[in-house]
Protein backbone atom coordinates (compact mmCIF):
# COMPACT_ATOMS: atom_id res chain seq x y z
CA UNK A 1 0.00 0.00 0.00
CA UNK A 2 2.89 2.41 0.79
CA UNK A 3 4.01 2.24 -2.92
CA UNK A 4 0.06 2.79 -4.05
CA UNK A 5 0.93 6.45 -1.48
CA UNK A 6 4.06 7.79 -2.82
CA UNK A 7 3.15 7.25 -6.65
CA UNK A 8 0.00 8.79 -5.65
CA UNK A 9 1.38 11.55 -3.79
CA UNK A 10 4.52 12.30 -6.98
CA UNK A 11 1.81 12.34 -9.85
CA UNK A 12 -0.54 14.41 -7.64
CA UNK A 13 1.91 16.81 -7.08
CA UNK A 14 2.73 17.13 -11.13
CA UNK A 15 -0.20 16.98 -12.32
CA UNK A 16 -1.15 20.47 -14.46
CA UNK A 17 -4.86 20.47 -13.53
CA UNK A 18 -3.69 20.44 -9.81
CA UNK A 19 -1.29 23.07 -10.46
CA UNK A 20 -3.76 25.12 -11.93
CA UNK A 21 -6.23 24.43 -9.52
CA UNK A 22 -4.07 25.28 -6.89
CA UNK A 23 -3.32 28.90 -8.49
CA UNK A 24 -7.14 29.41 -8.57
CA UNK A 25 -7.08 28.41 -4.97
CA UNK A 26 -4.12 31.16 -3.72
CA UNK A 27 -6.15 33.60 -6.26
CA UNK A 28 -9.97 33.10 -4.27
CA UNK A 29 -7.70 34.04 -1.16
CA UNK A 30 -6.48 37.19 -2.83
CA UNK A 31 -10.05 37.51 -3.86
CA UNK A 32 -10.97 37.22 0.23
CA UNK A 33 -8.10 39.71 0.76
CA UNK A 34 -9.94 42.24 -1.94
CA UNK A 35 -13.22 41.37 -0.45
CA UNK A 36 -12.33 42.96 3.28
CA UNK A 37 -12.35 46.10 1.45
CA UNK A 38 -16.15 46.44 1.50
CA UNK A 39 -16.97 45.34 5.14
CA UNK A 40 -16.99 49.12 6.63
CA UNK A 41 -17.02 46.76 10.36
CA UNK A 42 -15.36 43.50 9.94
CA UNK A 43 -12.68 43.67 6.98
CA UNK A 44 -10.45 40.87 8.79
CA UNK A 45 -14.27 39.21 9.32
CA UNK A 46 -15.22 38.72 5.74
CA UNK A 47 -11.97 38.18 4.40
CA UNK A 48 -11.51 35.15 6.47
CA UNK A 49 -14.99 34.07 6.09
CA UNK A 50 -14.89 34.76 2.46
CA UNK A 51 -11.12 32.89 2.42
CA UNK A 52 -12.62 29.78 4.11
CA UNK A 53 -15.22 29.22 1.23
CA UNK A 54 -12.56 29.64 -1.25
CA UNK A 55 -10.29 26.77 0.38
CA UNK A 56 -13.43 24.89 0.58
CA UNK A 57 -14.00 25.54 -3.34
CA UNK A 58 -10.23 24.59 -3.91
CA UNK A 59 -10.08 22.02 -2.19
CA UNK A 60 -12.92 20.23 -3.43
CA UNK A 61 -12.08 20.67 -6.64
CA UNK A 62 -8.37 19.20 -5.92
CA UNK A 63 -9.54 16.43 -4.65
CA UNK A 64 -12.23 15.63 -7.24
CA UNK A 65 -8.88 16.37 -9.76
CA UNK A 66 -6.52 13.93 -7.73
CA UNK A 67 -9.29 11.05 -7.92
CA UNK A 68 -9.62 11.40 -11.44
CA UNK A 69 -5.72 11.69 -12.15
CA UNK A 70 -5.07 8.71 -9.91
CA UNK A 71 -8.19 6.28 -10.11
CA UNK A 72 -10.82 6.70 -12.94
CA UNK A 73 -7.92 7.42 -15.09
CA UNK A 74 -5.90 4.11 -14.29
CA UNK A 75 -9.37 2.48 -14.39
CA UNK A 76 -10.18 3.89 -17.96
CA UNK A 77 -6.58 3.23 -19.57
CA UNK A 78 -6.52 -0.03 -18.21
CA UNK A 79 -2.82 1.23 -16.52
CA UNK A 80 -4.47 -0.21 -13.24
CA UNK A 81 -3.80 -3.87 -14.49
CA UNK A 82 -0.05 -2.92 -14.12
CA UNK A 83 -0.81 -2.54 -10.47
CA UNK A 84 -3.27 -4.87 -9.77
CA UNK A 85 -0.60 -7.25 -11.25
CA UNK A 86 1.39 -6.76 -8.11
CA UNK A 87 0.64 -9.14 -5.32
CA UNK A 88 -0.90 -6.89 -3.39
CA UNK A 89 -4.97 -6.72 -2.55
CA UNK A 90 -7.67 -4.62 -4.66
CA UNK A 91 -8.02 -3.01 -1.53
CA UNK A 92 -4.75 -2.03 -0.63
CA UNK A 93 -4.43 0.02 -4.23
CA UNK A 94 -8.18 1.63 -3.23
CA UNK A 95 -7.03 2.69 0.18
CA UNK A 96 -3.38 4.13 -0.49
CA UNK A 97 -4.61 5.91 -3.53
CA UNK A 98 -7.44 7.45 -0.92
CA UNK A 99 -4.45 7.86 1.78
CA UNK A 100 -2.40 10.00 -0.96
CA UNK A 101 -5.15 12.27 -2.28
CA UNK A 102 -5.89 12.87 1.38
CA UNK A 103 -2.09 13.30 2.12
CA UNK A 104 -2.41 16.13 -0.89
CA UNK A 105 -5.31 17.49 0.23
CA UNK A 106 -3.60 17.98 3.86
CA UNK A 107 -0.77 19.48 2.25
CA UNK A 108 -2.46 22.29 0.16
CA UNK A 109 -4.70 22.54 3.38
CA UNK A 110 -1.73 23.93 5.30
CA UNK A 111 -0.15 25.90 2.39
CA UNK A 112 -3.54 27.52 1.80
CA UNK A 113 -4.40 28.11 5.50
CA UNK A 114 -0.82 29.84 6.08
CA UNK A 115 -1.66 32.25 3.29
CA UNK A 116 -5.01 32.93 4.37
CA UNK A 117 -3.94 33.81 7.60
CA UNK A 118 -1.49 35.83 5.88
CA UNK A 119 -4.12 37.60 3.33
CA UNK A 120 -6.53 38.25 6.99
CA UNK A 121 -3.25 40.12 8.96
CA UNK A 122 -2.77 42.35 5.59
CA UNK A 123 -6.10 42.87 5.22
CA UNK A 124 -7.54 46.75 5.95
CA UNK A 125 -4.18 47.54 7.87
CA UNK A 126 -5.68 51.27 9.02
CA UNK A 127 -9.15 49.81 10.51
CA UNK A 128 -8.37 47.74 14.08
CA UNK A 129 -11.98 46.25 14.17
CA UNK A 130 -13.75 45.74 17.29
CA UNK A 131 -14.51 41.91 17.19
CA UNK A 132 -11.29 40.56 15.87
CA UNK A 133 -11.07 36.95 14.11
CA UNK A 134 -9.73 34.30 16.13
CA UNK A 135 -6.26 33.22 14.30
CA UNK A 136 -5.55 30.06 16.79
CA UNK A 137 -7.06 27.30 17.68
CA UNK A 138 -10.57 27.74 16.25
CA UNK A 139 -8.76 28.80 13.11
CA UNK A 140 -7.16 25.47 12.74
CA UNK A 141 -10.15 23.34 13.71
CA UNK A 142 -12.00 25.19 11.18
CA UNK A 143 -9.89 23.96 8.66
CA UNK A 144 -9.98 20.70 10.25
CA UNK A 145 -14.01 20.34 9.58
CA UNK A 146 -12.94 21.22 5.72
CA UNK A 147 -10.31 18.65 5.37
CA UNK A 148 -13.01 16.34 6.70
CA UNK A 149 -15.61 17.08 4.67
CA UNK A 150 -13.58 16.97 2.22
CA UNK A 151 -12.64 13.59 2.79
CA UNK A 152 -16.14 12.63 2.54
CA UNK A 153 -16.58 14.11 -0.89
CA UNK A 154 -13.23 12.23 -2.00
CA UNK A 155 -14.29 9.16 -0.44
CA UNK A 156 -17.59 9.49 -2.62
CA UNK A 157 -15.95 10.02 -5.76
CA UNK A 158 -13.36 7.40 -5.43
CA UNK A 159 -15.74 4.72 -4.51
CA UNK A 160 -18.33 5.93 -8.02
CA UNK A 161 -14.59 5.63 -9.64
CA UNK A 162 -14.83 1.92 -9.14
CA UNK A 163 -17.69 1.24 -10.68
CA UNK A 164 -18.17 3.94 -12.93
CA UNK A 165 -17.45 3.58 -16.95
CA UNK A 166 -17.69 7.06 -17.64
CA UNK A 167 -14.76 9.02 -16.96
CA UNK A 168 -16.44 12.36 -16.25
CA UNK A 169 -18.89 10.55 -13.88
CA UNK A 170 -16.94 11.06 -10.57
CA UNK A 171 -15.96 14.30 -11.08
CA UNK A 172 -19.50 15.49 -11.94
CA UNK A 173 -21.28 13.51 -9.36
CA UNK A 174 -18.70 14.36 -7.05
CA UNK A 175 -19.17 17.82 -7.20
CA UNK A 176 -22.65 17.60 -7.15
CA UNK A 177 -22.80 15.68 -3.99
CA UNK A 178 -20.05 18.32 -2.53
CA UNK A 179 -23.04 20.98 -3.24
CA UNK A 180 -26.10 19.16 -2.14
CA UNK A 181 -23.74 17.73 0.98
CA UNK A 182 -23.13 21.53 2.06
CA UNK A 183 -26.67 22.55 1.11
CA UNK A 184 -28.77 19.88 3.11
CA UNK A 185 -27.74 21.92 6.39
CA UNK A 186 -29.55 25.45 4.93
CA UNK A 187 -32.71 23.20 3.31
CA UNK A 188 -33.48 21.05 6.44
CA UNK A 189 -33.02 24.75 8.53
CA UNK A 190 -35.32 26.49 6.15
CA UNK A 191 -38.51 23.85 6.19
CA UNK A 192 -38.04 23.78 10.34
CA UNK A 193 -38.77 26.85 9.74
CA UNK A 194 -41.71 26.59 8.30
CA UNK A 195 -40.19 27.50 4.97
CA UNK A 196 -41.38 30.86 5.02
CA UNK A 197 -44.81 29.91 4.78
CA UNK A 198 -45.43 27.82 2.06
CA UNK A 199 -46.88 25.15 2.94
CA UNK A 200 -47.14 23.38 -0.50
CA UNK A 201 -43.47 23.46 -0.49
CA UNK A 202 -43.11 21.91 3.08
CA UNK A 203 -45.88 19.39 1.46
CA UNK A 204 -43.91 18.37 -1.45
CA UNK A 205 -40.29 19.07 -0.39
CA UNK A 206 -40.39 17.80 3.13
CA UNK A 207 -40.72 14.07 2.70
CA UNK A 208 -37.81 13.93 0.30
CA UNK A 209 -35.89 15.78 2.47
CA UNK A 210 -36.48 13.76 5.30
CA UNK A 211 -35.27 10.73 3.17
CA UNK A 212 -32.30 12.43 1.91
CA UNK A 213 -30.82 13.79 5.10
CA UNK A 214 -30.14 9.68 5.77
CA UNK A 215 -28.54 9.21 2.13
CA UNK A 216 -26.54 12.15 2.32
CA UNK A 217 -24.58 13.58 5.22
CA UNK A 218 -24.72 17.36 5.92
CA UNK A 219 -21.66 18.45 5.66
CA UNK A 220 -22.88 21.94 6.91
CA UNK A 221 -22.22 20.38 10.31
CA UNK A 222 -18.64 20.10 9.22
CA UNK A 223 -18.31 24.28 9.22
CA UNK A 224 -17.19 25.06 12.50
CA UNK A 225 -16.13 29.09 11.46
CA UNK A 226 -18.52 30.85 14.20
CA UNK A 227 -16.00 30.18 16.07
CA UNK A 228 -13.06 31.92 14.46
CA UNK A 229 -15.29 34.70 12.79
CA UNK A 230 -17.72 35.62 15.75
CA UNK A 231 -16.05 33.95 18.87
CA UNK A 232 -19.67 31.15 18.98
CA UNK A 233 -17.72 27.90 20.50
CA UNK A 234 -19.74 25.12 18.72
CA UNK A 235 -20.75 22.84 21.29
CA UNK A 236 -18.41 19.89 21.91
CA UNK A 237 -20.82 16.91 21.22
CA UNK A 238 -21.63 18.88 18.02
CA UNK A 239 -18.34 18.87 17.11
CA UNK A 240 -17.42 15.43 18.28
CA UNK A 241 -20.86 13.57 16.64
CA UNK A 242 -20.10 15.49 13.29
CA UNK A 243 -16.78 14.10 12.96
CA UNK A 244 -18.74 10.18 13.94
CA UNK A 245 -20.84 11.10 10.83
CA UNK A 246 -18.18 12.06 8.64
CA UNK A 247 -15.68 9.13 9.45
CA UNK A 248 -18.42 6.23 9.49
CA UNK A 249 -19.49 7.83 5.72
CA UNK A 250 -16.01 7.70 4.51
CA UNK A 251 -15.59 4.19 5.51
CA UNK A 252 -19.33 3.15 4.19
CA UNK A 253 -18.11 4.14 1.02
CA UNK A 254 -14.55 2.95 1.16
CA UNK A 255 -15.86 0.03 1.68
CA UNK A 256 -18.56 -0.20 -0.96
CA UNK A 257 -16.07 1.11 -3.19
CA UNK A 258 -13.33 -1.79 -2.34
CA UNK A 259 -16.03 -4.46 -2.62
CA UNK A 260 -16.77 -3.44 -5.88
CA UNK A 261 -13.36 -3.08 -7.16
CA UNK A 262 -13.05 -6.81 -6.07
CA UNK A 263 -15.81 -7.72 -8.28
CA UNK A 264 -14.77 -5.56 -11.16
CA UNK A 265 -13.22 -7.30 -14.13
CA UNK A 266 -11.37 -5.66 -16.50
CA UNK A 267 -11.36 -6.88 -19.81
CA UNK B 1 -11.03 24.65 -61.97
CA UNK B 2 -7.26 25.44 -61.07
CA UNK B 3 -6.59 25.64 -56.93
CA UNK B 4 -6.47 28.99 -57.20
CA UNK B 5 -9.52 29.32 -58.41
CA UNK B 6 -11.11 26.67 -55.63
CA UNK B 7 -9.67 29.04 -53.02
CA UNK B 8 -10.95 32.31 -54.10
CA UNK B 9 -14.12 31.60 -54.68
CA UNK B 10 -14.32 29.85 -50.69
CA UNK B 11 -12.38 32.97 -49.59
CA UNK B 12 -15.59 34.70 -51.49
CA UNK B 13 -17.91 32.48 -49.85
CA UNK B 14 -16.75 33.34 -46.32
CA UNK B 15 -16.62 36.81 -46.61
CA UNK B 16 -20.10 37.16 -48.19
CA UNK B 17 -21.43 34.70 -44.89
CA UNK B 18 -19.29 37.17 -42.76
CA UNK B 19 -20.37 40.17 -44.00
CA UNK B 20 -24.16 38.93 -44.13
CA UNK B 21 -24.31 37.72 -40.12
CA UNK B 22 -22.56 41.23 -39.23
CA UNK B 23 -25.84 42.62 -41.43
CA UNK B 24 -28.10 40.57 -39.15
CA UNK B 25 -26.13 41.13 -36.04
CA UNK B 26 -26.24 44.78 -36.27
CA UNK B 27 -29.85 44.69 -37.23
CA UNK B 28 -30.83 42.89 -34.09
CA UNK B 29 -29.12 45.24 -32.03
CA UNK B 30 -30.59 48.19 -33.51
CA UNK B 31 -34.65 46.13 -33.07
CA UNK B 32 -33.74 45.23 -29.28
CA UNK B 33 -32.47 49.02 -28.75
CA UNK B 34 -36.04 50.15 -29.60
CA UNK B 35 -37.57 47.42 -27.86
CA UNK B 36 -38.58 48.28 -24.34
CA UNK B 37 -37.08 45.24 -21.02
CA UNK B 38 -40.81 44.03 -19.79
CA UNK B 39 -41.15 45.41 -16.04
CA UNK B 40 -41.61 42.14 -13.71
CA UNK B 41 -41.63 43.02 -10.02
CA UNK B 42 -37.89 44.49 -9.02
CA UNK B 43 -38.28 41.86 -6.28
CA UNK B 44 -38.25 38.77 -8.76
CA UNK B 45 -36.05 40.19 -10.27
CA UNK B 46 -33.07 41.17 -8.21
CA UNK B 47 -34.16 38.88 -5.02
CA UNK B 48 -33.83 35.16 -5.58
CA UNK B 49 -35.18 32.50 -3.13
CA UNK B 50 -32.96 31.27 -0.27
CA UNK B 51 -32.31 27.88 -1.26
CA UNK B 52 -31.42 29.39 -5.20
CA UNK B 53 -29.04 31.41 -3.48
CA UNK B 54 -27.11 28.92 -1.29
CA UNK B 55 -27.12 26.56 -4.13
CA UNK B 56 -25.40 29.38 -6.39
CA UNK B 57 -22.90 29.80 -3.80
CA UNK B 58 -22.30 26.20 -3.78
CA UNK B 59 -24.22 25.14 -0.68
CA UNK B 60 -22.19 27.21 1.22
CA UNK B 61 -24.50 29.67 3.39
CA UNK B 62 -21.76 31.99 4.53
CA UNK B 63 -20.51 32.40 1.37
CA UNK B 64 -24.50 33.55 -0.18
CA UNK B 65 -24.66 36.27 3.31
CA UNK B 66 -21.09 37.53 1.93
CA UNK B 67 -22.32 37.84 -1.73
CA UNK B 68 -25.42 39.49 -1.40
CA UNK B 69 -24.11 41.83 1.84
CA UNK B 70 -21.79 43.67 -0.89
CA UNK B 71 -24.58 43.93 -2.49
CA UNK B 72 -26.44 45.61 -0.31
CA UNK B 73 -23.19 47.70 0.91
CA UNK B 74 -22.77 49.13 -2.42
CA UNK B 75 -26.72 50.27 -2.47
CA UNK B 76 -26.89 54.16 -2.71
CA UNK B 77 -29.28 54.71 0.24
CA UNK B 78 -29.68 58.39 -0.62
CA UNK B 79 -31.24 57.73 -3.91
CA UNK B 80 -33.29 54.80 -2.23
CA UNK B 81 -37.25 54.99 -3.44
CA UNK B 82 -39.41 53.83 -0.60
CA UNK B 83 -40.09 50.50 -2.74
CA UNK B 84 -36.30 49.81 -2.96
CA UNK B 85 -36.34 50.73 1.11
CA UNK B 86 -38.77 47.36 1.37
CA UNK B 87 -36.66 45.56 -0.96
CA UNK B 88 -33.51 46.43 1.07
CA UNK B 89 -35.02 45.24 4.14
CA UNK B 90 -36.28 41.86 2.58
CA UNK B 91 -32.41 41.28 1.57
CA UNK B 92 -31.34 42.27 4.45
CA UNK B 93 -33.72 39.92 6.02
CA UNK B 94 -32.02 37.30 3.63
CA UNK B 95 -28.26 37.87 4.50
CA UNK B 96 -29.69 37.46 8.84
CA UNK B 97 -31.08 33.79 8.19
CA UNK B 98 -27.75 32.80 5.56
CA UNK B 99 -25.39 34.12 8.87
CA UNK B 100 -27.15 36.07 11.73
CA UNK B 101 -24.03 36.98 13.05
CA UNK B 102 -23.30 39.37 10.41
CA UNK B 103 -21.97 42.20 11.63
CA UNK B 104 -22.10 44.67 8.69
CA UNK B 105 -25.42 43.33 8.33
CA UNK B 106 -27.09 43.77 11.77
CA UNK B 107 -25.23 47.73 11.92
CA UNK B 108 -26.29 48.56 8.31
CA UNK B 109 -30.03 47.43 9.32
CA UNK B 110 -29.66 49.83 12.68
CA UNK B 111 -29.08 52.74 10.55
CA UNK B 112 -30.72 52.03 7.42
CA UNK B 113 -33.93 50.51 8.84
CA UNK B 114 -35.12 53.28 11.19
CA UNK B 115 -38.56 53.77 9.23
CA UNK B 116 -41.43 52.33 11.05
CA UNK B 117 -42.77 50.40 8.57
CA UNK B 118 -39.24 49.06 8.13
CA UNK B 119 -38.56 48.80 11.85
CA UNK B 120 -39.44 45.19 12.28
CA UNK B 121 -37.40 44.02 9.66
CA UNK B 122 -34.40 45.76 11.64
CA UNK B 123 -35.70 44.06 15.08
CA UNK B 124 -35.78 40.13 13.96
CA UNK B 125 -31.97 41.19 12.04
CA UNK B 126 -30.83 42.26 15.36
CA UNK B 127 -32.35 39.93 17.32
CA UNK B 128 -30.69 36.94 14.93
CA UNK B 129 -27.46 38.98 15.41
CA UNK B 130 -27.76 39.43 19.36
CA UNK B 131 -28.36 35.74 19.96
CA UNK B 132 -25.68 34.83 17.41
CA UNK B 133 -23.10 37.00 18.60
CA UNK B 134 -22.61 35.96 22.50
CA UNK B 135 -19.83 38.81 23.26
CA UNK B 136 -21.07 41.53 21.58
CA UNK B 137 -23.64 43.79 23.15
CA UNK B 138 -24.33 46.19 20.23
CA UNK B 139 -27.16 44.28 18.49
CA UNK B 140 -29.01 44.85 22.07
CA UNK B 141 -28.15 48.02 22.47
CA UNK B 142 -29.76 49.16 19.13
CA UNK B 143 -32.38 46.75 19.48
CA UNK B 144 -33.07 48.30 22.65
CA UNK B 145 -32.43 51.72 20.80
CA UNK B 146 -35.69 51.14 18.52
CA UNK B 147 -37.68 50.10 20.97
CA UNK B 148 -37.21 53.45 22.68
CA UNK B 149 -37.37 55.78 19.72
CA UNK B 150 -39.46 54.29 16.95
CA UNK B 151 -41.57 52.24 19.70
CA UNK B 152 -41.47 55.05 22.42
CA UNK B 153 -40.90 52.50 24.98
CA UNK B 154 -38.36 53.00 27.47
CA UNK B 155 -38.59 50.71 29.81
CA UNK B 156 -38.68 48.04 26.84
CA UNK B 157 -35.63 49.99 25.49
CA UNK B 158 -34.13 49.67 29.64
CA UNK B 159 -34.48 46.05 29.23
CA UNK B 160 -32.62 45.22 25.94
CA UNK B 161 -29.63 47.55 27.50
CA UNK B 162 -29.96 44.97 30.69
CA UNK B 163 -29.95 41.93 28.90
CA UNK B 164 -26.83 43.56 26.84
CA UNK B 165 -24.61 44.20 30.34
CA UNK B 166 -22.89 41.15 30.94
CA UNK B 167 -21.87 41.27 27.28
CA UNK B 168 -19.95 44.53 27.45
CA UNK B 169 -15.90 43.44 28.09
CA UNK B 170 -15.20 47.33 28.66
CA UNK B 171 -16.25 48.70 32.25
CA UNK B 172 -16.64 52.01 30.94
CA UNK B 173 -19.43 50.39 28.40
CA UNK B 174 -20.72 48.50 31.51
CA UNK B 175 -21.68 51.99 32.46
CA UNK B 176 -22.70 53.43 29.87
CA UNK B 177 -25.23 51.48 29.02
CA UNK B 178 -25.96 50.87 32.83
CA UNK B 179 -26.59 54.66 32.96
CA UNK B 180 -28.51 54.99 29.96
CA UNK B 181 -30.66 51.90 30.93
CA UNK B 182 -31.67 54.42 33.93
CA UNK B 183 -32.29 57.57 32.28
CA UNK B 184 -34.71 55.85 29.91
CA UNK B 185 -36.51 54.44 32.23
CA UNK B 186 -36.34 57.75 34.83
CA UNK B 187 -37.21 60.21 31.88
CA UNK B 188 -39.02 58.36 29.28
CA UNK B 189 -38.47 59.26 25.38
CA UNK B 190 -36.64 62.27 24.32
CA UNK B 191 -35.44 63.00 20.60
CA UNK B 192 -32.40 64.99 21.86
CA UNK B 193 -30.96 61.45 23.38
CA UNK B 194 -31.72 59.22 19.67
CA UNK B 195 -30.01 62.07 18.16
CA UNK B 196 -26.96 61.90 20.66
CA UNK B 197 -27.12 57.82 19.75
CA UNK B 198 -27.09 58.36 16.05
CA UNK B 199 -24.70 60.74 16.47
CA UNK B 200 -22.42 58.26 17.96
CA UNK B 201 -22.88 55.54 15.36
CA UNK B 202 -21.71 58.23 12.96
CA UNK B 203 -18.91 58.72 14.43
CA UNK B 204 -17.70 55.45 15.08
CA UNK B 205 -18.28 54.49 10.94
CA UNK B 206 -15.83 54.92 8.57
CA UNK B 207 -16.16 58.18 6.67
CA UNK B 208 -18.13 58.36 3.10
CA UNK B 209 -21.91 58.12 2.34
CA UNK B 210 -22.73 56.16 5.01
CA UNK B 211 -21.54 58.58 8.13
CA UNK B 212 -23.15 61.58 5.97
CA UNK B 213 -26.71 59.28 6.28
CA UNK B 214 -26.24 58.56 9.82
CA UNK B 215 -25.35 62.68 10.40
CA UNK B 216 -28.29 63.37 8.45
CA UNK B 217 -30.13 61.45 10.65
CA UNK B 218 -29.30 62.78 13.39
CA UNK B 219 -29.88 66.75 12.35
CA UNK B 220 -33.42 65.31 12.01
CA UNK B 221 -33.55 64.06 15.10
CA UNK B 222 -32.42 67.45 16.72
CA UNK B 223 -34.63 69.35 14.78
CA UNK B 224 -37.67 67.50 15.86
CA UNK B 225 -36.34 67.87 19.32
CA UNK B 226 -36.71 71.71 18.64
CA UNK B 227 -39.93 71.39 17.46
CA UNK B 228 -41.38 69.09 20.16
CA UNK B 229 -40.11 72.08 22.48
CA UNK B 230 -41.17 74.56 20.74
CA UNK B 231 -44.81 73.03 20.42
CA UNK B 232 -45.13 72.68 24.38
CA UNK B 233 -43.58 76.34 24.54
CA UNK B 234 -46.70 77.50 22.53
CA UNK B 235 -49.19 75.25 24.83
CA UNK B 236 -47.73 76.98 27.48
CA UNK B 237 -47.93 80.65 25.72
CA UNK B 238 -51.52 80.54 24.17
CA UNK B 239 -53.33 77.53 26.36
CA UNK B 240 -54.12 75.38 23.43
CA UNK B 241 -52.35 72.71 21.55
CA UNK B 242 -50.84 73.09 18.35
CA UNK B 243 -53.11 72.41 14.85
CA UNK B 244 -50.37 72.70 12.62
CA UNK B 245 -46.51 73.07 12.74
CA UNK B 246 -46.76 76.25 10.45
CA UNK B 247 -48.30 77.94 13.61
CA UNK B 248 -44.96 78.40 15.55
CA UNK B 249 -43.65 80.55 12.19
CA UNK B 250 -46.89 82.45 12.61
CA UNK B 251 -46.37 83.25 16.33
CA UNK B 252 -42.60 84.37 15.56
CA UNK B 253 -41.52 81.63 17.79
CA UNK B 254 -39.14 80.19 14.65
CA UNK B 255 -38.31 81.89 11.62
CA UNK B 256 -39.21 78.69 9.15
CA UNK B 257 -39.48 74.98 9.92
CA UNK B 258 -36.41 73.02 9.49
CA UNK B 259 -36.37 71.20 6.18
CA UNK B 260 -36.13 67.42 6.81
CA UNK B 261 -32.29 66.69 4.82
CA UNK B 262 -33.95 63.01 3.89
CA UNK B 263 -37.21 64.68 2.64
CA UNK B 264 -39.82 63.00 4.55
CA UNK B 265 -40.92 66.16 6.55
CA UNK B 266 -42.28 66.82 9.87
CA UNK B 267 -46.23 66.98 11.22
CA UNK B 268 -48.23 66.91 13.81
CA UNK B 269 -49.74 63.29 15.36
CA UNK B 270 -52.91 62.10 16.43
CA UNK B 271 -51.89 63.31 19.59
CA UNK B 272 -51.06 67.04 18.40
CA UNK B 273 -47.18 66.35 18.64
CA UNK B 274 -44.74 67.50 16.09
CA UNK B 275 -43.43 64.16 14.60
CA UNK B 276 -41.76 62.17 11.65
CA UNK B 277 -43.92 61.99 8.42
CA UNK B 278 -44.63 58.55 7.49
CA UNK B 279 -45.41 57.21 4.08
CA UNK B 280 -48.43 56.19 5.56
CA UNK B 281 -49.53 59.41 7.25
CA UNK B 282 -51.93 60.69 4.41
CA UNK B 283 -54.82 61.62 7.19
CA UNK B 284 -51.78 63.64 8.97
CA UNK B 285 -52.11 67.21 8.22
CA UNK B 286 -49.29 68.28 6.49
CA UNK B 287 -47.36 72.24 6.67
CA UNK B 288 -47.14 74.61 4.43
CA UNK B 289 -43.97 74.75 4.55
CA UNK B 290 -43.51 71.06 3.62
CA UNK B 291 -46.29 71.55 1.21
CA UNK B 292 -43.78 73.87 -0.78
Amino acid sequence: MFEFIVSGLRSGIRGRSVQGAFVLGLTLIAVAYLAAGFSPRQPRTVALDIGFSGVRFTLILLSLFWVQDLVTREIDRKIILHSLSLPVSRGAFLFGRYLAVMGLVVLTSCILALSLMLAVLLASPNYDQEFSVNLGFPFWLTFVGIVLDVAVVAAVALALATVSTVAMLPLLVGAAFAIGGKALGAAVNYMAGGAGGDQALLDSVGPWLDLVRWLIPDLSRLDWRDWPLYGAVPPADAIAWAVVMAAAYVALVLGLGWRALDRREFG
Amino acid sequence: MSPDRVTALAFSRSAILCVTVLAVYLAAISALSGVKVSRISPELAVRLPLAAQVMLAGGDRYLAANMLGIRVLVADTFRMTPQEFDLHAELQKDISWLNPAHEDNYYIAAAILSEPRLVPAAQEILRRAADARPNDWSPLFYYGFNRYHIEKNPVAGADALLEALPRARDQQDHWALQNLAAKWIERGYRATDAARLVDSMAKSSPAGAFRRYLELRAKRLRDLDQLIGLAADYQTKFGRRLESLDQLVAAGMIRALPVDPLGAGYMLDKAGEPAFRTTGAASQKPTATQER
